[in-house]
């Protein structure tokens, strides 16, 4: 449990890090790229994968500006998924914990965007004395601290000494409650669905939602037939669209 | 003021002029596209990120402490944007230093002022563009696979986006070098983003309707007795529209926050619905 506790908590160093190129997929759609990695490491590819994938749903709609979530996705996925499987809850349930953890992360998302004030101003000082160094080891090293105590400690901790705790507090939770949740975690993705829809949403295209939808429900499509087909779409209105723009 | 200005210009026709290498350029995006966001904090976001960015540029620029330190202090201010498209402002930034240091009459505030100026309106194209759509689509190709019990859907998943991801970003970066500051009214100028956005769109939503009939599965077990007979719910809205009640809860929930409905008011009142249905044996 030692070593899985240790690639856990590795995992969600990498996960918090926001190496810019990499935390597109791996900190923003943590829950899909991390699920089957986490289930991996406990023993359970399956399991993990169809955790993450039932957890990115939630999060499909979710647009981070300016760097603001409203989710930690760290805790929503490393953590969240770890501890489903070690309690060996089904995906469902496993979606409703990853959105639960997901809130209660967001402590340590707090902590991370202003403890890593403090680095900002001793940088300030670096670059009043021209020391590339210093901003160097300001902007890269510093955050890591931080990280370390919010992010890869509670991590190691959750799965080393919380998973069996946690297993104690779901057997007490009446039948009724579980259901319920499980329940939860089949109408999240619902607000993950409406979330996206809204952001690309305008009334003039409403009819590619409809088509896609009938595609799939009907036509039986697979995903990439339904893409190639909104791409089909696009290059219709790209060439024969939009004439109105031409005349004005 | 003006003195001072004449003197500097005069210094710098003194000195030979100084080239920024493709080595130094390589170097600042890479620093980019490593670590432009992770000292992200509430008081001036990406600041330190951007500084960070600049100092291959700096080194190279400006050999003196006081010029470096004047150089380095300037990109200490307030920034965020989003990183993949806004790539380009630290890659006209350079530009613009490169002139700047070889006496070209540009400001701090003008260096300033283009990177506030440019920030927002790219960070609005980039958010919807990378997230809205470039992410959706893979992801909903990722998530398909994934659904069939494959792990190869999270791996092409990741392997496109951080594709798209380093393309774009190597692009604006050294677009936005090249053109200096005139790289965003270029892009501006034309209607042409707002018709890949549009095409975007129409890729994203036609995506989005297949998703909600593949990856929700809400049903009802409510069997109404009336009399002899018993009505299955859920045979009658499979009878009415196969999928109804994934496509009524998420007509709802689109409704809600169109009506700016919080995020987290949905989530409390879907969590205790849920039970509350459940206990009545209608979820």
């Amino acid at each position: 449990m030692l070593v899985q506790a240790i690639l856990i908590a590795i995992c969600a160093w990498i996960c918090c890090a926001n190496i810019e190129f990499l935390c597109w997929s791996v900190g923003l759609c943590a829950p899909f790229i991390w699920g089957p990695i986490v289930g991996f490491i406990l023993g359970d590819v399956q399991a993990g994968l169809a955790i993450g994938t039932m957890t990115q749903l939630v999060y499909l709609g979710n647009i981070v500006i300016g760097g603001v979530s409203a989710v930690d996705f760290t805790y929503a996925s490393v953590v969240a998924t770890s501890l489903t499987i070690l309690t060996k809850q089904p995906p469902e349930m496993g979606c409703t914990i990853a959105v639960t953890m997901g809130l209660i992360g967001m402590l340590a998302t707090e902590s991370r965007w202003t403890l890593n004030c403090i680095w900002v101003h001793r940088a300030d000082k670096c670059a009043q004395n021209g020391d590339t160094r210093g901003i160097f080891i300001n902007n890269v090293i510093m955050p890591q601290v931080v990280r370390f105590f919010v992010y890869v400690i509670p991590a190691f901790l959750a799965v080393y000494y919380g998973a069996e705790h946690f297993e104690n507090f779901m057997k007490v939770i009446p039948e009724v409650l579980v259901d319920g949740m499980m329940a939860v975690g089949m109408l999240l993705p619902t607000l993950g669905l409406a979330l996206l829809i809204k952001a690309i949403y305008k009334i003039q295209f409403i009819s590619f939602l409809i088509i896609g939808f009938l595609a799939v429900q009907y036509l039986k499509l697979d995903i990439i037939a339904v893409t190639l087909l909104g791409i089909s779409f696009a290059l219709l209105y790209w060439f024969f669209g939009a004439r109105e723009e031409a005349a004005s | 003021m003006m003195d001072n200005q004449m003197i500097n210009q005069e210094t710098a026709e003194q000195k030979t002029e100084i080239h920024l290498r493709k080595k130094d350029l390589m170097k600042s995006w890479i620093i980019w596209e490593l670590t432009s966001e992770m000292c992200l904090n509430y008081e001036r976001l990406m600041a330190l990120g951007f500084c960070h960015a600049m100092t291959p540029i700096i080194k190279r620029l400006y050999s003196n402490k006081e010029e470096r330190a004047e150089a380095l202090t300037r990109h200490m201010a307030f920034f965020n944007t989003e990183n993949n498209w806004g790539a380009l402002i630290p890659g006209m930034v350079a530009s613009l230093e490169e002139e700047k240091a070889n006496g070209v009459d540009i400001s701090s505030d003008m260096i300033n002022g283009i990177k506030t100026g440019l920030m927002g309106p790219i960070a609005g194209i980039g958010d919807t563009i990378t997230q809205g759509l470039v992410k959706t689509i893979l992801l909903a190709i990722g998530i398909g696979m994934a659904q069939k019990g494959s792990v190869a859907g999270p791996l092409v998943f990741f392997l496109l986006y951080t594709a798209y991801i380093l393309a774009t970003g190597y692009f604006t970066y050294f677009q936005g070098y090249k053109f200096g500051k005139n790289a965003f009214s270029k892009i501006k100028d034309s209607s042409i983003m707002r018709r890949i956005t549009d095409c975007m769109c129409i890729i994203g939503l036609t995506v989005a309707g297949s998703l909600v009939a593949s990856t929700l599965a809400i049903q009802t077990p409510f069997v109404l007795k009336m009399g002899g007979t018993a009505v299955k719910f859920q045979e009658l809205f499979d009878q009415i529209l196969p999928g109804f009640l994934g496509v009524a809860v998420t007509a709802l929930v689109f409704f809600g926050l169109k009506k700016n409905v919080s995020v987290i008011k949905i989530m409390i009142t879907m969590t205790i619905a849920g039970i509350i249905l459940v206990a009545l044996g209608l979820l």
